[in-house]
């Protein structure tokens, strides 16, 4: 008996040729993954949450022709989801920089600077994986914030692992600093607070 | 714990691995231990990986929200050129064989995404493993059904719903003639635009934009969609059960094996339950029962029959 991932799979090579009903079933499998990927990235209570999610399901229909099959449609549909919700925040951080309205448009902004400290390590990460190069932040987002393991963020990536591994030494490197050169930050450091 | 931060060339990510699934034996948990006591980095990503874990879990009304990003997304993609894979003759019999498979799946994928337990290949780090049982939800039948066959619904054009609406007496046309790039909008600009302004409290701009959706894009798919939120934004929001269950019903005639069916189905059985109509209560606890045996909202169904 075919497991979910083997129907899936035949689910997206329907959904590739453009039938609707195939691409409805796909959607409708994966956009709890990529709500999550959605809340990760921008923050649960972020007001572009499901503007995200949903440009994230349209990149990934806009992909399928493209999808050969080399990973799971789950794990590539997580590639594609969290470098589309990495795209809309940039875009609406600027957006909001131009408007001079943050308080307007992200509601959760202040919160996440100011709540506990399990919320201010998460803002952390959502605010440097904004300035990391893009194939570094998609590996730290797929793996803290989506939970992948090393293998499974390569076969995301479809990058061999050692390049993941280069990938997230770099973005770490990034995160070492950014706690050194803040003191404040050290309390993040306090594990299960 | 202490930490001394110091650049780390070798990061032990397969024993981070096993901790966030509560793999590691008491080796990996001393090799890990002593790495976190000198990195900073990771032990942070590792706290984090936690923090994520915890505060991005399904929530209560995710159901609607997926529901709403789905039909979003088909239909903004209904408005745009698709490119599609060429079908090769491999492809041709992936696809007969997945057809096939689509109708076995389709159903289950509804029901499962009502109590969260849906989730695509590899199970997710870190959570427990989907109960294998939940695949066999049986699927719905694909033909159009009426909510409750021995309760014909009316049928109601959308130019037909009442402006019920308290403040929203502008109307939707008064609405969309303040903005000067109306008449170019899209279904879709016209639902984004609903949606906001219900996200942002304006509920009478709301139900003003979804009657102007339906009334401009009767057979779209963003008016169907629009009804059912239509029908929560009236029965929640803005006092008018019966102009809600009319909402639903018309869903329902439509799209009675729908994404937000169950979520229609709910809303006629708490519109007619705030209206004091009992027995059409009943009968639509019971179709929702009949229709979603595993839905959300079955216990909540089952205790109002039990009250009878």
């Amino acid at each position: 008996m075919a497991d979910r991932g083997d129907i899936l799979r035949s689910v997206a090579a329907v959904a590739a040729t453009g039938d609707a009903r195939a691409t409805r079933e796909l959607l409708v499998a994966l956009a709890p993954r990529v709500l999550r990927a959605a809340r990760g990235v921008l923050g649960p209570e972020h007001a572009d949450v499901e503007d995200a999610a949903q440009e994230a399901l349209m990149a990934i229909v806009r992909a399928l022709p493209a999808f050969r099959g080399e990973s799971s449609v789950g794990h590539y549909a997580s590639r594609i989801a969290v470098r589309t919700c990495l795209a809309a925040r940039a875009r609406g951080d600027e957006r909001r920089r131009r408007e001079g309205a943050a308080a307007d448009a992200v509601r959760s902004a202040p919160a996440e600077h100011e709540g506990t400290t399990s919320a201010r390590r998460q803002a952390m990460i959502r605010e440097l994986l904004l300035e990391l190069p893009v194939e570094q932040a998609e590996a730290l987002a797929l793996r803290v914030v989506l939970g992948l393991s090393m293998a499974e963020v390569a076969e995301a990536e479809q990058a061999p692992v050692n390049t993941v591994r280069s990938r997230l030494r770099l973005a770490k490197e990034a995160l070492r600093r950014r706690i050194e050169g803040d003191p404040s930050l050290a309390e993040l450091l306090e594990v299960g607070s | 714990m202490s930490h001394v931060s110091r650049a780390v060339d070798v990061h032990p990510e397969e024993l981070l691995d096993a901790a966030r699934r509560g793999e590691l034996d008491e080796s990996g948990e001393r090799r890990l231990s002593s790495h976190l006591e000198h990195c900073a980095a990771c032990a942070v990503e590792k706290a984090a990986a936690a923090d994520f874990d915890a505060a991005i879990v399904a929530a209560e009304g995710d159901e609607r929200i997926l529901a709403a990003i789905v039909e979003g997304a088909l239909g903004r993609l209904e408005t745009e050129p698709r490119v599609v894979a060429r079908a090769s003759r491999r492809t041709v019999w992936m696809a007969v064989a997945a057809a096939l498979l689509v109708g076995l799946f389709g159903g289950a994928a509804a029901a499962l995404w009502a109590v969260g337990a849906f989730d695509t290949s590899a199970p997710e780090p870190g959570t427990p493993p989907v109960d294998q049982g939940a695949l066999t939800v049986p699927a719905q039948p694909a033909e159009i059904r009426a909510p409750n066959p021995s309760e014909p619904i009316p049928e109601i054009s959308p130019e037909e719903t009442p402006a019920t609406t308290p403040g929203a007496d502008e109307g939707a046309a008064a609405l969309l003639a303040r903005e000067p790039t109306a008449p170019r909008e899209t279904a879709a600009d016209l639902l984004t635009r609903a949606n906001d302004a219900r996200r942002e409290d304006r509920f009478a701009d709301a139900a003003a934009l979804y009657r102007a959706l339906q009334a401009r894009f009767p057979r779209s798919r963003e008016a169907a969609v629009s009804r059912v939120a239509h029908g929560r934004l009236l029965l929640d929001r803005l006092g008018d059960p019966e102009g809600a269950v009319r909402q639903f019903d018309r869903y329902l005639s439509t799209s009675s094996d729908g994404v937000l069916a169950e979520e229609a189905r709910a809303g006629r059985a708490l519109a007619f339950a705030r209206l004091g109509r009992t027995a059409e209560e009943r009968r639509a606890w019971e179709d929702l029962i009949r229709h979603h045996p595993a839905s959300v909202h079955a216990e909540r169904a089952r205790r109002r029959l039990a009250q009878d």
